[in-house]
Order: structure tokens, then C-alpha cells, then sequence
């Protein structure tokens, strides 16, 4: 079976501290991610993400739709400030979702120019669909912690 | 009474505010979104509650929370200040919402 890996790769205009705290800090989170966050920055850490489907529909094009809450848990593997962040991801709902890492590498380029690349493994042949719905979630939420973090803005 | 601000200081508490954004929820289905106990969940429920950022109704045995918008508006109304902004009435602010 082959292992299918996402991966994606981003050049945010933004410090690399700045980028490390979107990604770690749970307010933070919330801004451009799930709707409802625990992230424990240490080793063995729990992280808990709720994506809340959307029930009011405030004509917010941007919005990405869910047909229903999705809950995805985890621990923490890894954490260097500022330049590493990599946690299990499963989702508590789908119970045929394989055990998958999401890992965030972080990459400065300059003060204020911050590489992102960003892998999730462990989806095989039998997981393509979650593997392209986490694709496309994640090109979409990779835009958004962009936006986020260089604008101040969510969209 | 407690403080809003005192009420808002506590992580999991903040998480409680945005779980209960799109819908009122009971305590058994706010304790699913977390790892906390159930008797955990009370009592952020009962600050949150005291402080008046969320209100709760009873309808039968249940209890079921929501968020207070006018207690969170005023939270905003004093981050406007510090900027420098008016902010429109709450009113307003709801009917051009939707």
C-alpha cells in the first residue's frame, strides 16, 4: 500500500515568532483554524480542535461550509519554538480515519519573511478520500493563517 | 458578581464562549468538546454564568447555555475605547449581521 502524504509549502511576510504563535497559541487558533481549541504546548500535550458546522449563514462567501462538527484529537510530538510543531490527528468521528501526524515546519527566511511547510502522513490508498478533503482543507486553511497573520484578517 | 475580565482569564472558559457561539448547548454536550469532567464544566459554567457572559434556561431537567451578547458587546465597547472607535449600538450592530 502507499503511503499518501500531503504536503504543502507557504512564504508568509511575517516573523517567524509571529507564525509560531498562530499555530501554537489557542486564541490564535481560533482566528483562522477551528472553532473551539486546546492545544498544550509541551511534549504529550493534548490537542483538542472542534470545527463547528455552520449553522447562521452570515452571506460570508469566504466561509467554508461543513455539513456537520467535526472533533479531531490528538497529542503532541514535537514542539522547538519557533521552528517545529508536530501533533497526531485523528478524527473522534470517523472511526475507520487512520492515525495521522500533521507537522508544521517552520523555516525563516528573513526578519520578517517566515517559509511554512506543512505535512500530514499516514493516509494510505484506502484513506484517498480523507486524503483529498484534508488536501483541500488544508490549501483553504493555509490561505487563511496567511491572511491572519500578515492582515490581522480571517477570510 | 464576578468579573467579567476575571471570568475571560481562564483558557478553557474562553473556549466555552466560542463553543457556545453557534449554538446554546447543556453541559453534557459542552463536556464532549472537552477533556474536562462534567462537575469541571459547572463550575466554568457557574463563573461564566455569574460574571454574566452566558445565560442559562431551564427546560425540563435540562439546563441550556448561551452566549449573553450584551455583556460580550460591552467587553468590545471597552477594546473600542482603547482604539479610539465608537462602535454602533448593539442593535445596530445585530441587524447588519444579518
Amino acid at each position: 500500500m502507499n503511503d499518501l502524504t500531503i504536503k504543502q509549502e507557504i512564504i508568509i511576510d511575517a516573523s517567524i515568532q509571529k507564525v509560531f504563535r498562530a499555530i501554537t497559541d489557542a486564541d490564535q487558533l481560533t482566528q483562522w483554524f477551528p472553532d473551539v481549541t486546546i492545544l498544550e504546548p509541551k511534549e504529550g500535550g493534548d490537542v483538542q480542535f472542534t470545527f463547528l458546522k455552520d449553522k447562521s449563514d452570515k452571506s460570508d462567501k469566504h466561509l467554508h461550509k461543513l455539513d456537520k462538527d467535526y472533533h479531531v484529537v490528538g497529542k503532541i510530538k514535537k514542539i522547538i519554538p519557533n521552528k517545529e510543531l508536530s501533533y497526531t490527528w485523528k478524527h473522534k468521528d470517523l472511526p475507520d480515519f487512520p492515525e495521522t501526524i500533521v507537522s508544521w515546519q517552520l523555516e525563516r527566511l528573513d526578519e520578517n519573511k517566515t517559509k511554512l511547510i506543512l505535512t500530514h502522513t499516514g493516509f494510505t490508498n484506502k484513506d484517498k478520500k480523507e486524503y483529498d478533503s484534508h488536501t483541500e482543507g488544508w490549501s483553504w486553511f493555509i490561505r487563511r493563517l496567511q491572511n491572519y497573520v500578515t492582515k490581522g484578517d480571517n477570510r | 458578581m464576578e468579573s467579567t475580565w476575571k471570568a475571560i482569564s481562564d483558557d478553557n472558559r474562553r473556549q466555552i464562549l466560542l463553543l457556545l457561539k453557534k449554538k446554546e448547548m447543556t453541559p453534557t454536550e459542552i463536556a464532549q468538546h472537552f477533556k474536562f469532567s462534567q462537575p469541571a464544566v459547572s463550575s466554568h459554567l457557574r463563573i461564566l454564568k455569574s460574571s454574566d457572559l452566558i445565560k442559562e434556561k431551564k427546560v425540563g431537567k435540562n439546563r441550556i447555555y448561551s452566549l449573553n451578547p450584551e455583556k460580550t458587546y460591552e467587553m468590545m465597547q471597552f477594546f473600542a475605547n482603547v482604539w479610539g472607535y465608537n462602535l454602533k449600538s448593539l442593535k445596530e450592530l445585530l441587524e447588519n449581521e444579518q
